[in-house]
């Protein structure tokens, strides 16, 4: 995998070097600091707002980013295939040099307004990083795959749009409308599986279970701690969303290896 | 030498090479020439591993293109439109493909030489020319000296001065042994450039002669004539 390591740290380098990358690396160090700067510097209500803005924008623009970072790099993907190396090596070099660094802006820029204004809950810091990472990565990655899917730009930039509306918005309202249209039957195993099928709530069970936020939680939250306890839902919640993040990555890989460019 | 048998490559429902059996041997120069959509870049992809073919076997010295990568060592390729990472300097590009294809040394100095390239390297790619892609490409794809040069439409885009050198680079080349294959629209260019014409029209080889027989008197003109007849004829 020597050549997967090498384009890997001349991704990396292109990718911190983008403009792009480091406004919204700023944006997001500036969002946290001046959450911290006016909620006076208490880490739960500063992640219960950030987590907000977190689950909404984090997957679009890693969606977002993921289907450009493959659309620009088209052509020199096709003249990095013409050089002695694997496909499978390529697409991971690639990949960590693309998606690792946008997975990291968050718990960067908020780990540096956490470290200047909070310096305490460091387990919720962690918390909150490591699912937005996850969450960053995955998404991401489903949009490498989608670009890597489809030829056409506007039908990958449609399903990348699709995917988000349906996951952030559509979702939770489809949700509650079975729940309420089911009350009568037994339907707590089916929003169970129905919370582990969707990385933004993962991520967000995962916080605000951390947060220990049982009114924000929601019915699958609270099930989920009814269900298997305090002490296993955060780390049932994390391997959820690493799942997440393999799945998409996965089928990235399956799609590249046997793609014609 | 590179060897095709009963090629055959669809994209959906549309046929793009049917039944492509060509023998080009180590050492000579081959022109691809076709009309748009002939299927010209997709035989050059194939052969470079980049497209997978439905059917039908390559070989490259010898060795089936489907049993290793390690074949594509001793070959270099100048692709249609050369597209690099934009936050990257040329010196950079040029140093991360060295170091894919394991080349030590200032392989690529006599080339930025050549194409006058070295106001440019410390540039990013974002801030050079469709020109200068154009000779950083040519650098990347001559460095080292591989034994097999596959070049898409090389030419175009090049700048008069920078296509003479192009070219003369590749006489040289093609005096000391490497087998060059490439597609090009201009026709006008192949009797300095390569030693057989490959056309293809609408995916199959219709012509595969040496230039000498098609243009018995050795002018562009009548070459040019020559295979529009024979394109026409199909």
């Amino acid at each position: 995998m020597q050549a997967a390591q090498v384009i890997a740290r001349w991704e990396l380098r292109n990718t911190l070097r983008s403009r792009w990358v480091a406004g919204y690396a700023g944006a997001i160090a500036a969002l946290s600091a001046g959450l911290f700067a006016y909620g006076g510097g208490m880490p739960e209500q500063v992640v219960v707002s950030l987590l907000n803005v977190v689950l909404l924008v984090v997957p679009l623009v890693s969606l977002l980013f993921g289907v450009v970072s493959v659309h620009t790099a088209r052509e020199f993907l096709e003249l990095l295939l013409a050089q002695p190396l694997r496909r499978e090596e390529l697409f991971w070099g690639f990949v960590l040099g693309t998606v690792v660094p946008v997975a990291l802006v968050v718990p960067v820029g908020l780990g540096i307004a956490w470290g200047v204004a909070a310096r305490q809950g460091w387990e919720l810091y962690g918390i909150l990083a490591l699912e937005s990472f996850l969450l960053s990565g995955s998404f991401a990655a489903f949009g490498i795959w989608f670009a890597l899917r489809w030829e056409e730009r506007l039908k990958v930039f449609g399903a990348a749009i699709l995917l988000w509306f349906a996951l952030s918005v559509l979702y939770d309202g489809v949700l509650l409308a079975a729940a309420f249209l089911l009350q009568r039957y037994p339907i707590e195993r089916a929003l169970f599986v129905a919370l582990l099928l969707n990385p933004i709530d993962l991520a967000r069970v995962a916080v605000l279970l951390q947060v220990d936020a049982a009114a924000l939680l929601g019915y699958t939250g609270a099930l989920l701690r009814q269900v298997v306890g305090s002490t296993w839902a955060i780390p049932l919640v994390v391997v959820g969303s690493l799942c997440w993040l393999i799945v998409p990555l996965w089928q990235a890989a399956r799609t590249f290896v046997r793609k014609d460019f | 030498m590179i060897v095709l048998h009963r090629v055959c490559k669809r994209f959906g429902t549309q046929r793009v090479l049917e039944d492509i059996s060509v023998t080009i041997p180590a050492g000579r120069s081959v022109a691809v020439v076709g009309p748009n959509a002939a299927g010209k870049s997709t035989l050059l992809k194939c052969i470079l591993g980049l497209v997978r073919v439905d059917s039908g076997e390559i070989w490259v010295g010898g060795v089936s293109i489907k049993q290793t990568p390690a074949y594509r060592q001793r070959m270099g390729y100048m692709p249609q439109q050369p597209r690099f990472p934009e936050n990257l300097t040329a010196a950079e590009i040029i140093e991360l493909v060295k170091q894919v294809r394991r080349l030590s040394g200032a392989v690529e100095e006599p080339y930025i030489e050549r194409f006058s390239l070295a106001q440019e390297l410390t540039k990013p790619v974002r801030a050079l020319s469709g020109g200068t892609r154009q000779k950083l490409s040519a650098v990347l794809a001559l460095m080292g000296e591989p034994e097999i040069l596959v070049l898409d439409e090389p030419t175009a885009g090049l700048d008069p001065v920078t296509a003479q050198r192009f070219k003369a680079e590749l006489r040289a080349r093609r005096a000391a042994g490497t087998t060059v294959l490439l597609t090009t629209h201009i026709v006008s260019e192949l009797p300095e450039l390569v030693d057989e014409v490959l056309v293809l029209l609408e995916g199959r080889v219709v012509l595969h002669e040496p230039i000498a027989a098609l243009a018995t008197d050795g002018s562009p003109t009548a070459l040019e004539e020559a295979l529009v007849q024979r394109i026409r004829e199909g």
